[in-house]
């Protein structure tokens, strides 16, 4: 018997399992709605003890990150986004762990070429290419303003 | 002094004979349904080593070569040659084995194939001669292939509904001269194979499609043309001594930790059936 490869592929196709969007996608929903239900509530605790709207923002972002980072280091954080899949990986939470997890991963290969070199293997890409969008936007910023007057 | 069949086959016709074998395992393996057949299972996944998960490797497999000379009461002075391989850059956990034994060390990369690669290789030399008993030999670590292959461990990416469990284990093969069965009748290399599939996460597909030529161009030879039994290899391969010819064999085939294919063959007719259905 001589499979072409189109033929293998739908073969394939046929007996691998797929993902089971209505297990994932109410999973995905609820964690990540809770991960900003709770940023929503340090936004508002901060405010209440005087934090101005923006500085109560940018604490929120911190602690926000800081508790994904400690749950990372505990190995929480993975445990919980292997049911909720992007529900953690897209909040700022989910930007937290992929730092931490490479960084622990690596510190067998020290702390210069593993830990600091090692990283931001899966964050480095979105941090390059999120500033290079941002100096893009402020350049178009800059020449609207400038000829809109 | 073995011949080439053709179609990357070639027949041994001294047969040389499986002399020991061991494995060496993880927790997960531990609890899976082919346990009982495990000469070694680790407690934890760091199997005691606390420095890398490479080192914890490196433990399996020292210990699934020591066993299979202690289960053939052999002295390591004994084996002429060491094949042996692993998933890692290098080979880094084969040559940090190696490096206890005083043995001439062959390194091989085969990624899935490399038990099968190490142990027809083996045969190859004890067939010609050259060797009086060679040790094929093969070790992955989870940990290990995550962080070689894929994410950090604590990284919280989901799986894909296809991704596949690496195997934590090692495993030993000791061949020499004919002796007693099981025999090596006859090895097939197989060949390098694109059948174009995209998921790489779907180890099952992509690496079936490199070997299901040669495991059907095996089967076909072995199963079919010989009468006695013979070793057939995917993954990992343990065979209990045959009784008597044409008596049921045991078959223990174990292709990392996938339920539909890991799973024990009772007879001969239930293995060729499943491996068609599964290979061809």
């Amino acid at each position: 018997m001589k499979i072409t490869n189109s033929e293998y592929n739908e073969m394939l196709k046929a007996s691998s399992p797929k993902t089971k969007l209505h297990k994932t996608l109410p999973k995905a929903f609820f964690v990540g709605g809770l991960i900003c239900v709770a940023g929503e509530a340090f936004l508002h605790l901060y405010m209440r003890y005087g934090a101005g709207k923006e500085t109560a923002a940018a604490l929120t972002s911190i602690t926000l990150i800081g508790l994904a980072a400690i749950l990372t280091g505990f190995k929480v954080y993975d445990k919980l986004a292997k049911h909720a899949g992007a529900g953690t990986i897209v909040p700022i939470t989910g930007f937290a762990n992929a730092v931490v997890a490479p960084a622990l991963e690596f510190k067998t290969e020290g702390f210069i070429l593993g830990v600091g070199a090692k990283m931001f293997v899966i964050a480095g890409p979105v941090i390059v290419y999120g500033i290079a969008a941002s100096v893009l936007y402020g350049l178009i910023y800059y020449i609207m303003g400038t000829v809109m007057g | 002094m073995g011949n080439y069949y053709g179609k990357g086959t070639i027949n041994l016709d001294n047969a040389p004979s499986v002399l020991s074998y061991a494995s060496a395992v993880g927790p997960k393996e531990g609890k899976g349904p082919l346990a009982d057949y495990f000469d070694y299972i680790g407690e934890e996944a760091a199997l005691g080593e606390d420095g890398s998960w490479e080192k914890a490797e490196v433990v399996l497999q020292k210990n699934a070569f020591r066993t299979a000379l202690e289960k053939g009461r052999l002295a390591e002075t004994d084996i002429s040659f060491i094949f042996a391989g692993d998933l890692l850059n290098q080979c880094t956990c084969s040559s940090y084995g190696g490096r206890d034994f005083d043995i001439p060390f062959i390194g091989l990369f085969g990624a899935c194939s490399t038990m099968a690669e190490s142990l027809a290789l083996a045969s190859v030399f004890v067939e010609a001669g050259v060797a009086q008993n060679a040790a094929a030999m093969t070790s992955s670590h989870f940990c290990s292939a995550e962080r070689q292959f894929r994410f950090p461990l604590n990284y919280g990416g989901q799986r894909t509904p296809t991704a596949q469990w690496t195997a934590t284990a090692a495993g030993c093969v000791v061949v020499a001269p004919r002796k007693n069965p099981p025999y090596i009748k006859a090895v097939t290399f197989g060949k390098v194979t694109d059948m174009g599939v995209k998921d790489v996460n779907n180890i099952r597909y992509t690496h079936i499609c490199h070997k299901h030529t040669s495991v059907r161009a095996s089967l076909r030879l072995l199963l079919f043309r010989q009468k006695r039994p013979v070793i057939l290899q995917i993954m990992v391969v343990y065979i209990n001594p045959p009784h008597k010819q044409g008596q049921q064999v045991s078959f223990l085939v174990l292709v990392r930790q996938v339920p539909q294919i890991a799973r024990v063959f009772k007879n001969r007719t239930e293995l060729v059936n499943v491996f068609i259905r599964q290979y061809i």
